[in-house]
């Protein structure tokens, strides 16, 4: 499969890391070859593997929760190092809602972490902008005042703008849009005939953001599918589907789906479709 | 002599393709098969390139290629197929390119009209997807003769998406669902409750609701984009970017799409199990 399908990074079998010299080069060679010019704007990300990562390792999926938020934030780091504007990240969908209550709680624990962490550590050394999309009333309040909180207090911060989608799901948010425009055309605001794509554009809940639509999605774990995640948003993006699950999903590997692609963007022929 | 015995040389080669397509057909069957998939036949105009063909002529390889992998589909009890023809977006192109593509379209619409054509062959109800309004009135007319003829088939089902991109068809689904709400509440002006939208309000006014969800993408030619083709519809379907030119799509790369699709299916199941 991977040697048909071009974007697919090549998968680490027993998760040994790379000996750290070679790996470093080899980051290095990665990153100066990147140009800033075609660097995409916005960067969304399928955090997949979590699971089947703990497993591999006879751990609790708890373990791999941990270890991929430990991931995302080192991620986050590289994002806004490489001037990306916009990592919009699927933590928590609305299909999730279906796991043990065990691993849910667990989820919306390191949630709560992780937002804590970006709080203390990465928003003051770089500016990073907190918001959360998805339907956030289903969340327990403990999470809900943590987002609240971070969302005001970064509200005018200009680094990367950091959208955790929680309890998300893209027809969910294209339905919100169509109810939002429905009260308005029942309030005699709106004619129905009004109604145009720029306008469901602006509703979406990924407004919050300078650049709704992601450039460049990336799913971990070798999964082809977009799982219900921002449906609409990814009309013109390019897809990356990384054979690594998502803790090992490292810089060295960020960098190559950065490459991928510039490459597609930058390549000299024509599609049938722009 | 020469020329009648190649032909009984092409014939048998045929059939001989067509038994052991029969037979992979059987072993796949052993697993779930897919029951809607959608092409996006990318690659055309490339393929005209390489080859040193005239652009007009890439996309009429492209419909040859695009009658066999309806035949393959068919065969393998693939009951809804989905293709997208020509997006919005291709209205932007020259205008003597666009002529031309819509007179080749127009051409092959009437072409599956005819009594040998494969929709005949397997029973296809067709529908054209899209803003048809923005097609020319011949075509419109052609699109609009096809589905009238081919209304009362049931075996199977082709969508060719015309004038089509799927950011289109969720604003006019949007307002479609819209005004039927406006008109439930319209009779109690003093009752003014929120309108309830939910999603099967939205997807049932949707131009695809002819059709199940694709259980499989296939786009050809190595991109990796869906080019605002069904996004609502994909939320839950196998993308497969094969790098082969629509011209160049063969049997195999069906094949693997499907071997795919059984794959990920077992490992969901899994997945769900441990939910």
């Amino acid at each position: 499969m991977s040697s048909l399908n071009p974007c697919r990074a090549a998968e680490t079998t027993t998760g040994d890391h790379w000996p750290n010299v070679a790996c470093e080069n080899r980051v290095i060679r990665l990153r100066r070859e990147l140009k800033q010019e075609s660097m995409p704007k916005h960067v969304a990300l399928i955090m997949d593997g979590n699971g089947r990562w703990a497993k591999n390792r006879g751990l609790a999926v708890q373990e791999g929760h941990k270890s991929g938020r430990a991931n995302l934030k080192y991620l986050t780091y590289s994002c806004s190092n490489l001037g990306i504007k916009m990592l919009t990240t699927y933590a928590f969908s609305s299909e999730n809602w279906n796991r043990s209550n065990m691993e849910v709680a667990f989820l919306m624990k390191t949630s709560e972490e992780f937002i804590q962490s970006l709080v203390e550590d990465l928003m003051p050394r770089h500016d990073i902008r907190f918001s959360a999309i998805g339907e956030i009333s289903r969340l327990p309040e403990s999470l809900q005042s943590v987002m609240s909180r971070a969302e005001e207090m970064s509200r005018s911060n200009k680094g990367l703008h950091f959208v955790m989608a929680a309890s998300y799901s893209g027809r969910n948010d294209i339905v919100a849009a169509a109810k939002n425009i429905a009260t308005k055309v029942e309030g005699g605001m709106l004619e129905t005939s009004e109604i145009d794509e720029a306008m469901l554009q602006q509703e979406l809940m990924t407004n919050v953001g300078q650049f709704p639509n992601p450039d460049l999605l990336i799913r971990t774990s070798g999964e082809l599918r977009l799982s219900n995640f921002l449906l609409w948003q990814l009309a013109n993006s390019q897809f990356y589907f990384a054979d690594k699950l998502f803790p090992d999903f490292e810089e060295e590997d960020l960098l190559e789906a950065l490459a991928s692609y510039q490459s597609r963007a930058s390549a000299g022929f024509e599609s049938d479709w722009k | 002599m020469g020329k009648q015995s190649s032909n009984l040389a092409t014939q048998l080669i045929e059939g001989l393709c067509s038994f052991l397509r029969r037979c992979i057909c059987a072993i796949l069957s052993a697993g779930s098969l897919p029951r809607h998939v959608a092409f996006i036949m990318d690659g055309n105009r490339r393929y005209a390139k390489k080859q040193g063909l005239l652009e007009g002529d890439g996309h009429r390889v492209g419909f040859t290629a695009l009658m066999n992998m309806l035949k393959y589909c068919y065969e393998m009890n693939v009951k809804y197929v989905t293709v997208y023809a020509f997006s919005i977006e291709n209205f932007k192109r020259r205008p003597d390119e666009v002529q031309s593509t819509m007179q080749l379209i127009q051409e092959k619409i009437e072409s599956l009209l005819e009594k040998e054509s494969i929709v005949n062959q397997y029973g296809v109800r067709v529908h054209f997807i899209g803003n048809l309004k923005l097609l020319s009135k011949p075509v419109r007319l052609a699109a609009e003769r096809a589905m009238n003829a081919t209304a009362h088939n049931s075996r199977a089902m082709l969508a060719i998406c015309i004038a089509y991109t799927s950011t289109d068809e969720i604003t006019n689904s949007v307002e479609e669902t819209c005004k039927e709400k406006m008109n439930e509440l319209g009779g109690n002006a003093a009752d003014s409750k929120e309108p309830l939208i939910d999603v099967a309000d939205v997807e049932k006014h949707m131009y695809m609701a002819v059709a199940p969800d694709p259980d499989i993408i296939i786009r050809s030619s190595g991109e990796t984009r869906l080019s605002n083709f069904l996004l609502w519809q994909s939320a839950s379907s196998l993308l497969y970017t094969p790098r082969a030119l629509w011209p160049e799509i063969r049997f195999y790369h069906l094949v693997r799409a499907i071997l795919d699709f059984q794959r990920n299916l077992a490992s969901l199941e899994t997945k769900l199990k441990q939910c």
